[in-house]
């Protein structure tokens, strides 16, 4: 399965690249290669993580797009417990709606994930998601409105249904974004959560932009907080879902994308997030470092 | 003599109600040059009916409309302009003045469109899609847009300042620098392309 979706994906990314060279002046393009690796403090089982993806983006003047990525990750453990290796599809399509009644860009766009990987429990294994999303922005582009869900398909008698509304408001001249979104996430099976039947949490990031050279060059500065609880949940920013479990408790990052040359560009965020292992008792957190290096094309 | 006095009488009429007619364009137009659009508005509107042309009417009477901010008044006599003459550039572009004022871009895109079926490459056509372009920041779309019509029209400056707000807002300086430097050459004290260039 695991060579299925490196192939599929490769295809698709082969596709988007004959598709977006017929009509080179239309396509935007940007391809994104990332890597992630982290280690986890004070915790019982698991020790360290480690991946890499890359992501084909495509959008046709203003009107639509469609991602491609994989990604590859590993999770190692302590105590004998057997490593995580995974691989992960990620497919996005979008359409905007221009709309003279409600003055504004209305953003429709979903997500889906498939992941593959060799959990002997099989709990984390085959999982596939769907994200649909709808986003409101006025042409003044002082706020956006936005409303995300996701429905999570694992095995085991396990699904999970996310809802993920979220506010977001330019300020200073619309050189800041500040964003606030809640995350709402139902298991259908708390026996297959922990116990846990729904968990809350917010998250709130606030995006700085800088005028050229104004400092380096970093074209802007972001930092992000999580609080409350997640549980399986489908990230829409990150395009991750969190599927092997544990108790996402919180977590803050912050980062910076600088610009190298006028087509590349390199996103750094530096993380650390608090989960809780309520089989073992354990409290743990985990520190980490992503780099995404994109090329427009 | 009954048959010369009928005649002499006829004439005199038909003289002064041609007097009349002409009189009133005149004096809208005096009312309108000297910023009174509220009475140049209201010469045509009493004249609306009667006048012999009443799809200039209906046209001058929109473009008031537009000038006093009555927006959905003007579109309405724009519309009654082209229905009763479908060729009419004038009016199609007219009404793109208070859709664009009332932010219905789609609509004005609709009716630019329907001018450039009869003329492909109209410049006011053209200018009022791609402020439609920018106002709803179809970056991407207004750049395509703008470095087409910029061969058309290679001389132009504002066509050339709208391709390089477009490279602008796409993050690509260095053909926006490229853009603002030929606005320069046209325009020698252009504050925007200098403004772009010196920051």
């Amino acid at each position: 399965m695991i060579k299925k979706i490196i192939a599929l994906s490769a295809l698709s990314i082969l596709a988007g690249s004959a598709i977006a060279a017929d009509a080179a002046n239309n396509w935007k393009k940007t391809t994104s290669v990332s890597a992630l690796g982290g280690n986890y403090y004070q915790a019982y089982v698991r020790n360290t993580y480690h991946g890499g993806g890359i992501k084909f983006s495509g959008n046709y003047l203003n009107k639509y797009g469609f991602s491609v990525g994989v990604k590859n990750s590993l999770i190692t453990y302590n105590l004998g417990y057997n490593d995580i290796e995974q691989n992960s599809l990620f497919l996005s399509g979008r359409y905007n709606f221009f709309s003279d009644e409600v003055k504004g860009t209305i953003v429709t766009k979903v997500d889906a994930y498939y992941i593959d990987n060799d959990d002997v429990t099989g709990n984390s294994d085959k999982v596939s998601a769907i994200a649909p999303q709808v986003a409101y922005m006025p042409y003044s582009g002082v706020y956006s409105l936005n409303l995300g869900t996701a429905y999570t398909n694992y095995q085991n008698n396990l699904s999970v249904t996310q809802i993920t509304p979220g506010f977001g408001l330019a300020f200073n001249n619309k050189m800041g974004w500040l964003s606030l979104g809640a995350y709402f996430i139902k298991p259908d099976n708390p026996n297959r959560a922990m116990g846990i039947d729904s968990t809350e949490a917010v998250e709130v990031s606030v995006t700085h932009w800088l005028k050229k050279g104004e400092f380096l060059p970093i074209n802007f500065l972001t930092a992000s907080l999580m609080l409350g609880e997640r549980i399986y949940a489908v990230d829409n920013t990150s395009n991750s879902v969190y599927n092997v479990l544990d108790i996402q408790e919180g977590s803050v990052s912050v980062g910076c994308s600088w610009d190298i040359g006028s087509k590349f560009s390199l996103l750094s965020v530096l993380g650390h997030e608090k989960f809780r292992d309520i089989n073992f008792n354990d409290e743990y957190s985990s520190n980490y470092i992503y780099l995404s290096l994109s090329k427009k094309w | 003599m009954k048959k010369i006095i009928l005649m002499i009488f006829t004439t005199f009429i038909t003289n002064t109600a041609n007097a009349a007619n002409s009189d009133f364009w005149s004096k809208s137009y005096k009312y309108e040059a000297e910023g009174k659009y509220l009475e140049a508005a209201a010469v045509i509107e009493k004249n609306l009916n009667r006048s012999s042309d009443k799809e200039f009417a209906l046209i001058r009477y929109a473009w008031l409309s537009y000038l006093l901010g009555n927006y959905d008044d003007s579109i309405a006599n724009y519309q009654k302009a082209i229905a009763i003459n479908q060729e009419s550039i004038d009016a199609k572009l007219g009404i793109t003045l208070p859709l664009l004022a009332k932010q219905s871009y789609s609509k004005t895109k609709r009716y630019a469109k329907q001018v450039l079926e009869v003329s492909p490459w109209n410049y006011t056509a053209h200018m009022k899609i791609m402020l439609c372009e920018q106002a709803q920041k179809r970056w991407a779309t207004l750049k395509n847009h703008a470095a087409n019509l910029s061969k058309h029209y290679p001389t132009d400056t504002t066509v050339l300042v709208f391709l390089a707000r477009a490279y602008a807002k796409l993050d690509e300086a260095d053909s926006a620098v490229d853009i603002y430097k030929k606005v320069l050459i046209r325009y020698p004290d252009h504050y925007e392309a200098l403004n772009y260039i010196n920051q």
